[in-house]
């Protein structure tokens, strides 16, 4: 049985994987592939390369142009659009200014193209803007037709900028190539016809890339260890350089990062192999960046599917190096440590959790990262949150010190209502359009709670067919928040009635697409003693009287007043107790803006519960949410005792200083 | 021998004038009450009738505190603005005590005598309060002259200008001791210097501070051992009470009593050691005199 096992094993890695670790068959439509030859001058510090793009139209569209990210013009000068969004900008020295220039482009039939090279700026007309470059081509890309370019590039690598660059002896290779902008055809995401979507590099905002097929030798000085998306295929070394050939397949982008004084540490999750580029003061925390790796693979392979890729590179940066911490990358992903760090504050198995979440929210599913960020980040948030409690209970800062810990998701919504501006926009908005700030806390925050929401809303079960449904059905392409959308309503009708879908999807509607805050609130309980039918009724000849009315227990109108507090509308679970003992369960489609639920008997209401079971975590005011005439201040009395003590404690140790 | 007579001595006078501790005490319980009263009141008010406060029977919970602090901040900043007005006004009403219980541990009467505590609280209280406020400017400097060099040793904090994040640690780790030493001789000195003033009635506080500064370097080695013992006898205080009190595990209003009861007993241990030092340290300096 067991060697049955063994040789089903082998033949599904090597059905999977073809020759070496190539896929036998693509699971993408590698749309765009890329071929390249770079070197990196350490001195100068820069990257020479030459490119070869091949880019197959995906429509029946007959394409003229072609525009490229330059992502390094970001850091050209002072004034880009990257530059006047970011509030931090700041150019320490000469030699941080950096560039992309592309030197040469010839078609595949020998057409110089370089003359036609000029820069656009869709986004806001900035003239010293040039993160975008177009080519002008000389021979129409036909419909569902392969184009073939070469392109001379060369680039002058930041210094110590955001999420890219180098210092010191490190290099962190991100958005550092020209890379094709992804062609819309008409009805993808929200195209009305076929066009580029290339938008120019914005402080705020990520990416958005097409997948494809990476081919690329890295010639490095021969002392250094470059760790990069994708597997390797091949290691040389000549004289004093060596050269390194990556290849990775059906990824939608590239990253790669250098350092003489890397160590590998590797480890075998199924049949992907885990490889952890790590400086040696950090070696410590190897266990834990490989751990919570594994503990993420085991989550995805049973909520989704398993991660497809044979390799998957965690980099940790030196301390010089943060600059690059905390990004996702395909197959790779950088997720800093500090040797320092208690093992109880996990922030470095956080990171990695989320990092590696991205493989699935914007590598797999490549959702637009600039145009909707929350597709991404508050998927991955949400998905971090969940396997951080599941993995790790006592929570994501769990400082065993005088019963302090907290658990990750609650620490996700406190972060969120916290934040200055929770209606900083709506979480459809582009990401560069909150000119304001606030973005983080709306597209992870709002994303994470959201889903959270929606998951209470309609039930676990439901929540993970609606994700594997949204997979499975998207995988490898570009989704957009409309398609997601159309998940959930084709989804919870499995689960649900159709009109509890209908509120569902109106939830999710406003959550997305506005800025509406959620607070339900118990306003009120009463219990009012029914008075017995006195005075004449009907006739005038009998009158009833106190004395003529016998009753052997009293009656009451119990009654629950409840109020929807802000603009957000969402089904509530109503949970009233009642003296005898008794529960019920009512059900609120939350629309009012007051409801009442009256109860005539002999039972008095004491205790009401709106959503009892916390599934809607967006509500951000939980404090309300329930009301009991029977208060034990038992916990008031242990804040009063604990806070007095503090407070004498905090005398007699101010007395120190006399 | 010269150091445990001190202490015991120290032990001794403490006990006989434990009034004074007693009195202390219940101040600071008092005006412990004057903050936390209110924020009591406020819970019971607010939130009282709400569900969520069954949880913090068992302690911190983040959701509770931070939807509280969305909901009524507005409410609960003058109680921050409160307890912060508190604590500078029992550092006021210690600096009144200090020349009180000093007169008492410098003449040593057979029992505690309020009318010698009192005129010397009223009498001594401006000079120790001015003596206070220099060593705290000492202090200050001598804290600020290290974080300087730590920032600096530290390039400034900046985790890219650094070759590794243990450069930090290493340099805390070698930096932190030579504070505590210089800081707590600095201490001694304070304490040395109040003696003098009360003991010798000195009329400046220069004047007390340099005899201090004098006394201390004379007799620095044993002086800063029994120092050292009375901190360390502080620290056992610490650490037990934080063992004791985390031993505790809390789920109804009969272990919240336990909880403060404990509480309380190590606030009055305290300032039973804090007492005890000075009253050791009087005797130390008594010790050294010419007889």
């Amino acid at each position: 049985m067991r060697l049955l096992f063994i040789t089903l094993s082998f033949l599904y890695i090597g059905f999977t994987y073809g020759q070496g670790k190539r896929f036998l068959s693509p699971l993408s439509p590698r749309t765009t592939n890329y071929t390249m030859q770079i070197k990196l001058d350490t001195g100068k510090k820069q990257v020479i390369a030459k490119q070869e793009v091949n880019f197959r139209n995906p429509s029946a569209d007959t394409i003229w142009t072609m525009p490229f990210h330059l992502y390094y013009n970001a850091f050209k000068n002072n004034k880009t659009t990257f530059a006047s969004e970011s509030s931090g900008f700041l150019i320490s020295s000469p030699d941080a200014w950096a560039w992309s220039e592309v030197t040469q482009v010839v078609d595949s039939d020998g057409n110089n193209l370089t003359d036609s090279l000029h820069y656009i700026t869709p986004d806001d007309h900035n003239i010293y803007d040039q993160t975008v470059l177009e080519i002008r081509l000389k021979k129409p890309i036909l419909p569902f037709q392969n184009y073939t370019i070469q392109m001379d590039w060369q680039a002058h690598i930041p210094l110590k900028s955001i999420r890219t660059g180098y210092n010191k002896d490190y290099y962190f290779m991100a958005q550092w190539y020209p890379k094709l902008g992804v062609y819309e055809p008409t009805g993808m995401r929200f195209a009305t016809e076929g066009q580029w979507n290339c938008h120019q590099y914005h402080a705020n905002t990520e990416y958005y890339g097409e997948f494809g097929v990476y081919d690329i030798t890295i010639d490095v000085p021969n002392n250094y260890i470059v760790g990069a998306s994708g597997f390797l295929e091949e290691e040389k070394i000549t004289g004093k350089r060596k050269t390194y050939r990556y290849i990775a397949e059906d990824v939608i982008d590239f990253a790669w990062s250098a350092n003489p004084d890397f160590i590998i540490i590797k480890d075998q999750w199924k049949s992907v192999e885990i490889q952890l580029y790590v400086k040696p003061e950090h070696t410590c925390n190897a266990n834990r960046f490989l751990d919570a790796a594994k503990y993420t693979l085991d989550f995805f392979e049973d909520y989704i599917e398993p991660y497809p890729y044979p390799n998957l590179t965690i980099v940790s940066p030196p301390c010089y190096g943060l600059f690059s911490g905390a990004m996702e990358y395909p197959t790779l992903f950088t997720a800093p440590t500090l040797c320092l760090l208690p093992p109880n504050i996990r922030t470095t198995e956080t990171l990695t959790m989320h990092e590696l979440t991205h493989q699935y929210f914007m590598q797999m599913l490549a959702t637009n990262e600039q145009e909707e960020p929350w597709l991404d980040e508050g998927f991955t948030a949400f998905f971090e949150a969940k396997m951080m409690d599941k993995y790790y209970p006592k929570g994501v800062f769990y400082w065993d010190y005088m019963n302090i810990n907290l658990g990750s998701e609650e620490y996700r919504r406190g972060r969120f209502f916290n934040s200055v501006n929770t209606k900083a926009g709506a979480m459809s908005d582009f990401g560069w359009h909150f000119k304001h700030g606030g973005q983080r806390e709306i597209f992870y925050g709002k994303g994470a709670l959201t889903l959270q929401t929606l998951e209470g809303l309609t039930g676990e079960a439901c929540m993970q067919k609606i994700i594997q449904t949204y997979f499975q059905r998207w995988k490898f392409k570009h989704p957009c928040r409309n398609d997601f959308i159309t998940i959930v309503q084709k989804v919870v009708p499995q689960f649900h009635t159709e009109a509890y879908t209908q509120k569902v999807l109106y939830f999710l509607d406003q959550a997305i697409h506005q800025t509406s805050a959620c607070d339900y609130k118990v306003q009120s309980i009463s219990n009012k003693t029914i008075q017995p039918l006195k005075g004449y009724v009907g006739q005038v000849d009998t009158l009833l009287t106190d004395n003529g009315a016998h009753q052997s227990q009293e009656s009451y109108e119990a009654k629950v007043i409840l109020y929807r507090s802000e603009a957000m509308i969402v089904p509530q679970d109503i949970l009233i107790t009642f003296d005898n003992g008794e529960k019920i369960l009512e059900k609120w489609d939350g629309i009012a803006r007051s409801k009442d639920f009256t109860y005539i008997g002999t039972r008095k209401i004491v205790c009401v519960e709106l959503d009892p079971n916390f599934k809607i975590t967006l509500d951000q005011n939980l404090l309300n949410n329930s009301y009991t005439l029977q208060p034990d201040h038992t916990g008031i009395t242990r804040y009063f005792t604990s806070f007095l003590t503090w407070i004498q404690g905090a005398m007699v140790s101010t007395s120190t200083l006399l | 021998m010269s150091l445990l007579r001190s202490i015991t001595q120290g032990l001794r006078y403490t006990w006989r004038y434990q009034r004074v501790i007693v009195f202390i005490y219940l101040l600071t319980l008092v005006l412990a009450t004057i903050v936390a009263y209110p924020l009591q009141q406020l819970l019971i008010s607010t939130v009282g009738h709400s569900l969520l406060v069954n949880d913090l029977v068992q302690g911190f919970n983040y959701t509770f505190l931070n939807d509280f602090k969305n909901a009524y901040e507005g409410s609960f900043t003058p109680i921050l603005n409160q307890s912060i007005l508190v604590l500078a006004l029992s550092y006021l009403l210690f600096s009144f005590f200090t020349g009180g219980y000093l007169a008492l541990f410098t003449t040593q009467p057979d029992r505690y005598e309020g009318s010698l505590f009192w005129s010397n609280c009223a009498r001594f209280f401006g000079r120790i309060f001015r003596l206070s406020l220099c060593f705290l400017l000492l202090q200050g400097g001598l804290l600020f002259g290290f974080l300087s060099i730590f920032y600096q040793m530290t390039s400034g904090f900046s985790l890219f200008e650094l070759e590794c994040e243990q450069i930090i640690i290493e340099n805390f780790y070698l930096l932190s001791p030579i504070y505590f030493i210089i800081a707590s001789i600095l201490f001694l000195w304070q304490d040395m210097s109040k003696i003098i003033l009360v003991q010798e009635e000195k009329k400046w506080i220069l004047g007390a501070i340099g005899s201090g500064l004098r006394f201390t370097l004379r007799y620095f080695l044993r002086s800063y051992l029994l120092y050292l013992l009375l901190f360390c006898f502080w620290l056992t205080l610490i650490v037990s009470n934080y063992f004791l009190s985390t031993s505790i595990t809390i789920i109804d209003s009969t272990t919240i009593g336990y909880s403060f009861l404990l509480s309380q007993v190590f606030v009055i241990l305290r300032l039973y050691l804090k007492l005890w030092s000075a009253s050791s340290l009087v005797e130390w300096y008594n010790l050294q005199q010419p007889t």
